[in-house]
């Protein structure tokens, strides 16, 4: 058996959100083999076969994971903690795992937990995004770009010109309503796995007992930074996945 | 009696009179979730932030809210985001997940009749949150690993809600819904099938919605009929 492959650590956002996205479509892949193999009675052939398939995905994985871990943005984070705690539970499974066929599901367990963090991480590093003003009003312009340009202006604090312009991109820095507007891409961005865009919008004008009958809407205009991360949380219900909302949680720092 | 003795007593003394029946089935149950997250909740040793519920703590583990009928599962997504109209619940786009539940030592609270048999009080089954919170703890420190209960959200007749704590995963079948013998892990995998995606609550289910602060018709009518008053 050789040894495990080392992947330089990746160099820049967007090398790290591909490196976790293809972390999470191996995972997703393995698991999907695990699927197939358990639903159809096939053991995948000889033993020695299913062994090697599994070290050659162990040690691909564990290279991946090491290269996220030693990113200097991920490298203090608790989601890569995780990750790398579920590698070492995985090594474990599978050396109880002797014939490669995990009966028990235990190895397929792991592989499920770790899917489940690297869609986390995949979001978190989506949720540092939207904490910059530019791309934030870029995002909710284009999120949104079917719905009435006034009301998006409005929702915004905004003119339409300048809805225009920020869904051109054209706008790199913003200079009015910043807080308003990152709450509100994290907002839209929250809904838009639930509602329509229309619904969306409705949304921030709904009276919400959660919100002693206010709207959000009216809590975004009153103070942003105070009435966010209970909007948030109030967007998020039913779901949860390790995310605990907004930038201040869990955040990045891109400049490390 | 002592301070320290009547301290004592006092914690050994349990919220019931008599325990909840344990009962261990296999359901079919339902959950409604946002279209890009998977059915069911992952606590992670590093970050568990389910948003409290009835049955537990934000920060204090996770628990799966699962409802016993499809109608149930889309009440709970009709109180929850308070949809009261068809402008907004037709501008909803959800999945419905079908679960295959192969469970043990669940307590049977499934009505108000059975809380009261267990010394309980009945409207924490419907009323604040924070009300049924000591509960919860004290059934999981039993050892009881989930809890059936009248629904709060959705008020018709024996809807009832089979909430369980913990972690769990789901295996997520693409036929039909396999033989529960085969799954060979019950206590941390359970089979869904993804049965509507990008949908919205029937009708049906926001018409029997009970909202946030708003009367409880089935529990009104218990109340009535039992002389009861909370």
């Amino acid at each position: 058996m050789g040894g495990t492959a080392v992947l330089e650590a990746p160099r820049t956002i967007e090398e790290l959100r591909s490196r976790t996205a293809e972390l999470a479509d191996d995972v997703d892949e393995q698991l999907d083999l695990a699927e197939l193999a358990f639903s159809t009675g096939d053991g995948s052939g000889e033993f020695e076969t299913r062994r090697d398939q599994r070290d050659a995905f162990s040690s691909q994985l564990r290279a991946g994971i090491r290269s996220l871990a030693a990113s200097p943005v991920w490298r203090s984070h608790d989601l890569t903690t995780e990750l790398l705690l579920l590698n070492e539970s995985l090594r474990d499974e599978q050396a109880a795992d002797e014939d490669a066929t995990d009966p028990e599901w235990r190895v397929r367990e792991v592989l499920q937990r770790m899917a489940i963090v690297l869609e986390a991480m995949g979001r978190q590093a989506r949720y540092t995004d939207l904490d910059d003003p530019a791309l934030a009003a870029h995002y909710i312009a284009t999120a949104l770009q079917d719905i009435e340009v006034s009301d998006v202006a409005a929702l915004l604090g905004t003119t339409t010109r300048m809805v225009a312009s920020y869904r051109s991109g054209e706008i790199k820095t913003v200079r009015k309503n910043k807080a308003r507007i990152t709450w509100l891409a994290h907002l839209v961005d929250e809904l838009r796995g639930s509602v329509t865009p229309r619904g969306a919008v409705l949304w921030f004008d709904a009276h919400f007992p959660q919100l002693n009958g206010s709207t959000p809407r009216e809590l975004l205009e009153e103070d942003p930074q105070r009435h966010g991360p209970r909007l948030l949380a109030l967007a998020r219900g039913g779901r949860g996945q390790l995310d605990q909302g907004g930038a201040q949680y869990g955040a990045l720092d891109e400049s490390a | 009696m002592a301070a320290a003795s009547l301290t004592k007593v006092a914690r050994n003394m349990a919220l019931w009179t008599s325990p909840p029946e344990r009962v261990e089935h296999v359901w079919t149950a339902y959950r409604n979730t946002d279209t890009r997250f998977r059915a069911l909740w992952y606590g992670g040793r590093a970050l568990p932030r389910q948003e409290s519920g009835r049955w537990h703590e934000e920060g204090v583990g996770v628990a799966q809210y699962l409802a016993l009928s499809s109608n149930g599962a889309w009440a709970e997504r009709c109180r929850y985001a308070n949809i009261q109209d068809d402008v907004r619940r037709t501008e909803e786009r959800r999945r419905l997940w079908q679960l295959q539940v192969v469970e043990y030592d669940v307590a049977d609270l499934s009505t108000f009749d059975k809380y009261v048999a267990c010394g309980l009080k009945p409207e924490w089954a419907v009323g604040d949150h924070e009300n049924t919170w000591p509960l919860a703890r004290e059934l999981q420190a039993a050892g009881y690993r989930g809890v059936l209960s009248p629904a709060a959200a959705y008020d018709r007749p024996e809807a009832v809600n089979l909430t369980l704590w913990g972690e769990r995963l789901e295996n997520v079948i693409y036929g039909e819904m396999p033989d529960a013998a085969e799954n060979p892990s019950p206590d941390v995998w359970i089979n869904a099938i993804l049965i509507a995606d990008g949908a919205a609550p029937p009708e049906h289910a926001m018409m029997h919605t009970s909202y946030i602060n708003k009367h409880h018709r089935q529990f009104d009518r218990w109340c009535l009929a039992n002389g009861y008053t909370p």
